[in-house]
């Protein structure tokens, strides 16, 4: 099953002060939606409420037509999962263990089969076969996501199709062959899995390298919306960012310089 | 992993068992294992039993039995606050229930002479009890919010709260007479002297209600070391978790701490060290954790009673002597240190 999500009015308020206002789009499957604003714009808020762990104070979510707060959050864990920034283990563990922890949610006492073939399915997939029996711990920043990407992935890739994807800043501790080999990968599963992602991103070329959809936050507001082809303009930059940018082409692509 | 897990959990409940007899021989009077089996025989047949066969029944299998009780309890509390505050270094006591509960028997030990005599029995756990309640609901009231309970709150309070109680205790032994004081100090070192059926049966209850409250949270405490965000993402509902998870610890540690006393340590070493021996995600977890517990505990009393028999070690002071050493070691051999 595949999972559209529509934003209605959503307003969020953190201790009286307001951090989203009457934002409104739709997510589609197979689609990644990559969100863009300065610190503070409210983009991580609007990840969180549809991560469903901050409240909304008015509007609603909807997750194919159902309203987001009357599902309950051990079902909901079933086909949303969230990567965050960087994730510190409490306690030393094993790489193969803490991409099961991603079933968590599927099984009750002891995994069932279908468990540990996603987890090896995932190993495979995101190349930490020969990590498996190592410490989280000794591994390199870049690795560790790729820990974190791999369990949250066995999250939601039992269905043939479908599930919703939140990204956080995934990149933000990764150098940039790590960055391009992350965004290459995710592209790939999302158009296999037919995911609704959302991407919590800083680096406006990789965002319009890959993404297919865009948000504009500023202050809280949702400036604009739309495909690539709608929104890749730099007056739009200027804007959401109150900073002065140009783009260049080279062989079909735009970039921005600044 | 399943293989290996089993196998961990069979080598567990084996040495659970030897430990149990071996502690149960050995005392100011060694007991072999056919007058064991004599006496237990002839308590079920009611049959006339010999000072030898009357010293296992009524003093050395009740107190062996405390002791692996014990041991377990201190060790689970001690798991699940670790998991809990996401911080290696909690112990169950942390949240003020043990020192709460050496204040209220200090209280008891110093002023409870002038009370009446139907209170003698069960007076000293009473008010340890008691205590250990009262302190460990301060600390939640204190860092309650309407969003659910502050961590950091918590564990400040409970900072704050062990250190009130502890120089209250000290303030109790100072205008204490000699022996008052000298039970304080050995009340608040831990023993297991006071070992009896009645007390044996309160604390198993416990024990096992306790765990089997535990079962269903073992999954969820582990997703908290991937951090409080992330456990929610995983379906846990945090704050839930958190209510239950102390309410199981406070019942569990104030029962056990009104009857045996303080116990240092168990609960912050015996975790780690089953930690280094099967990981952080193990499935047989709880029951580990409780028989690893309990079996530390059975050889500490056993070296607190055999050491300088017939006088008896305060078990704190043993557990340390002992525990120290151990952790070390493992640390040592897999490099953390």
């Amino acid at each position: 099953m595949s999972f559209e999500v529509q934003f209605r009015n959503v307003c969020v308020d953190i201790d009286k002060k307001c951090i989203l206002k009457k934002v409104s789009f739709d997510m589609k499957p197979g689609q990644l939606t990559m969100v863009l604003g300065a610190n503070g714009s409210g983009k991580s808020t609007l990840l969180k409420s549809l991560a469903k762990s901050v409240a909304l104070s008015s509007g609603e979510i909807f997750v194919n037509q159902t309203d987001l707060s009357s599902i309950p959050l051990a079902d909901y864990a079933k086909y949303r999962a969230v990567l965050t920034q960087q994730t510190n283990m409490t306690f030393q563990m094993n790489v193969e263990d803490i991409v099961l922890m991603g079933r968590y949610p599927h099984f009750n006492q002891v995994p069932h089969s279908i468990d540990l073939i996603l987890v090896e399915e995932a190993l495979v997939l995101f190349e930490l076969i020969d990590f498996r029996n190592r410490k989280y711990d000794s591994l390199s920043g870049g690795e560790q996501q790729r820990v974190q990407f791999a369990r949250v992935y066995v999250q939601i890739a039992h269905m043939e199709v479908g599930g919703i994807l939140l990204l956080d800043e995934p990149l933000t501790f990764l150098d940039v062959k790590h960055q391009v080999s992350f965004l290459h990968l995710l592209r790939k599963l999302v158009l296999e899995k037919q995911w609704a992602v959302l991407m919590v991103i800083h680096d406006i070329n990789l965002a319009f390298n890959y993404g297919d959809y865009f948000l504009f936050l500023k202050n809280g507001s949702l400036l604009a919306h739309g495909l690539k082809s709608e929104v890749q303009k730099p007056e739009m930059i200027n804007e959401v960012f109150d900073m002065k940018v140009r783009m260049i082409q080279h062989e079909e692509q735009s970039f921005f310089s600044y | 992993m399943a293989i290996n897990s089993r196998f961990i959990l069979l080598l567990f409940v084996l040495g659970s068992i030897f430990t149990l007899f071996f502690s149960a021989i050995f005392g100011s009077v060694s007991i072999d294992f056919s007058s064991m089996a004599q006496a237990i025989s002839k308590t079920i047949f009611h049959g006339e039993l010999n000072l030898q066969e009357r010293i296992f029944m009524e003093l050395r299998l009740p107190r062996v039995l405390l002791a692996f009780a014990t041991g377990s309890i201190l060790s689970l509390g001690g798991s699940m606050m670790q998991s809990l505050f996401r911080n290696p270094i909690v112990e169950p006591g942390l949240i003020g229930t043990s020192s709460g509960a050496a204040f209220g028997a200090a209280v008891f030990i110093v002023f409870g002479s002038s009370l009446n005599e139907w209170f003698s029995a069960f007076a000293l756990p009473t008010f340890a009890f008691l205590g250990a309640l009262f302190a460990s609901v301060l600390v939640f009231s204190f860092s309650y919010q309407k969003t659910g309970m502050n961590v950091l709150g918590i564990l400040l309070m409970g900072v704050a709260l062990n250190a009130l109680f502890l120089s209250g205790i000290g303030f109790l032994s100072y205008i204490s007479r000699d022996p008052q004081a000298r039970s304080i100090t050995f009340w608040s070192l831990g023993s297991l002297s006071g070992a009896n059926w009645q007390n044996t049966w309160v604390i198993w209850t416990v024990l096992i209600l306790s765990i089997l409250g535990m079962i269903p949270l073992n999954k969820q405490l582990q997703l908290f070391a991937l951090g409080e965000e992330n456990a929610r993402y995983l379906g846990v509902n945090v704050s839930r978790l958190r209510i239950q998870a102390m309410l199981i610890n406070v019942l569990m540690v104030s029962v056990a701490t009104s009857f045996v006393g303080v116990i240092s340590f168990v609960g912050l070493i015996i975790p780690h060290i089953y930690r280094l021996i099967a990981g952080s995600t193990d499935r047989f977890r709880t029951f580990n954790t409780a028989m690893l517990g309990g079996i530390f505990l059975c050889f500490t009393d056993l070296i607190a009673r055999v050491l300088f028999a017939p006088a008896e070690l305060p078990l704190g002071v043993v557990t340390s002597l002992v525990g120290v050493p151990i952790f070390i070691i493992l640390l040592k051999r897999t490099n953390v240190l």
